[in-house]
């Protein structure tokens, strides 16, 4: 009898496990789409010397002009307004940096969507533990069949692991 | 924001050592990593303790933000003392609060789905 108390144990937590796996393999696959864009970015961009260099440039600019920003002589103003040129022009710099690692985030997130979509679509993937209010159905019960709405598609978790 | 002068320390301690001792200064940027992973493992654990309980619905949903919001108070104005000013409390509430109710809602989904899917 306590052999087959483990066993039905053991037979419950494998078909609990089971009703988890599609949740699990979604989450995992956003992780590891993330570590790769970000290292992706990090390699391409980040580490680049044009990059180090902008970012070296926005430090020395405003460490220089919190010196003279206090100050009331003319010298000093004129130090000051032509330290924020440099500092918006450096900014400038860095925002069409930002920008390229934006875009290649942006490319691997919508890949992965459309991947998961063909994988998932119509599946069931989870359950919700409460009814999602009439507007967000859309997302959380893309593709399901029935009116049972705690069913949940794979757009909603998709969604949740960004 | 409380701004109590302190001689440069020789070596800084860790964050989470600071995070723990109740007279350590702090910068905004400090505070707000602390938060931020505070929000995070609050998330999880609440989002576990949940899913477990079987509770559902509104309770569940309004909740974890009440929770999150009175530990992150207690945590900064009681324990820390960190005195701050009225137009930085709403950044302090703030902080990763979203970010931290999706990751919630993951983990109660998961374990509900597992535990009564």
């Amino acid at each position: 009898s306590v052999a087959q108390c483990q066993s039905r144990g053991s037979a419950f937590l494998t078909i609990r496990m089971a009703s988890i796996i599609p949740l699990l393999t979604i989450v995992l696959i956003s992780i590891v789409s993330v570590l790769i864009s970000e290292g992706v970015n990090y390699l391409l961009i980040y580490r680049t010397d044009s990059y180090q260099n902008t970012k070296k440039r926005i430090e020395r600019s405003e460490k220089k002009k919190e010196s003279v920003s206090g100050s009331a002589a003319k010298k000093d103003r004129k130090k000051a307004a032509q330290l924020d040129d440099d500092l918006k022009r450096a900014k400038k710099d860095m925002q069409s940096v930002r920008t390229k690692g934006t875009l290649v985030t942006s490319v691997a997130l919508i890949s992965l969507f459309t991947i998961m979509n063909s994988w998932f679509d119509g599946e069931i993937v989870g359950r919700l533990p409460f009814e999602p209010i009439p507007l967000l159905r859309a997302v959380t019960h893309r593709n399901i069949l029935g009116e049972d709405f705690h069913l949940c598609a794979v757009t909603f978790i998709y969604i949740l692991c960004q | 924001m409380s701004t109590k002068t302190t001689p440069a320390a020789a070596s800084q301690p860790s964050l989470w050592v600071k995070a723990m001792d109740r007279n350590a200064e702090w910068t905004k940027d400090e505070l707000m990593d602390v938060i931020f992973y505070i929000r995070f493992a609050l998330a999880a654990v609440s989002g576990i303790i949940w899913g477990i309980l079987g509770i559902t619905g509104a309770p569940g949903l309004l909740g974890f933000p009440l929770v999150s919001l009175v530990s992150i108070w207690f945590y900064t104005a009681k324990y820390l003392g960190y005195e701050d000013e009225p137009d930085q409390r709403k950044d302090i509430a703030m902080e990763a609060f979203f970010s931290s109710f999706a990751f919630f809602l993951l983990f109660w989904i998961i374990v509900h789905t597992a535990l009564r899917g």
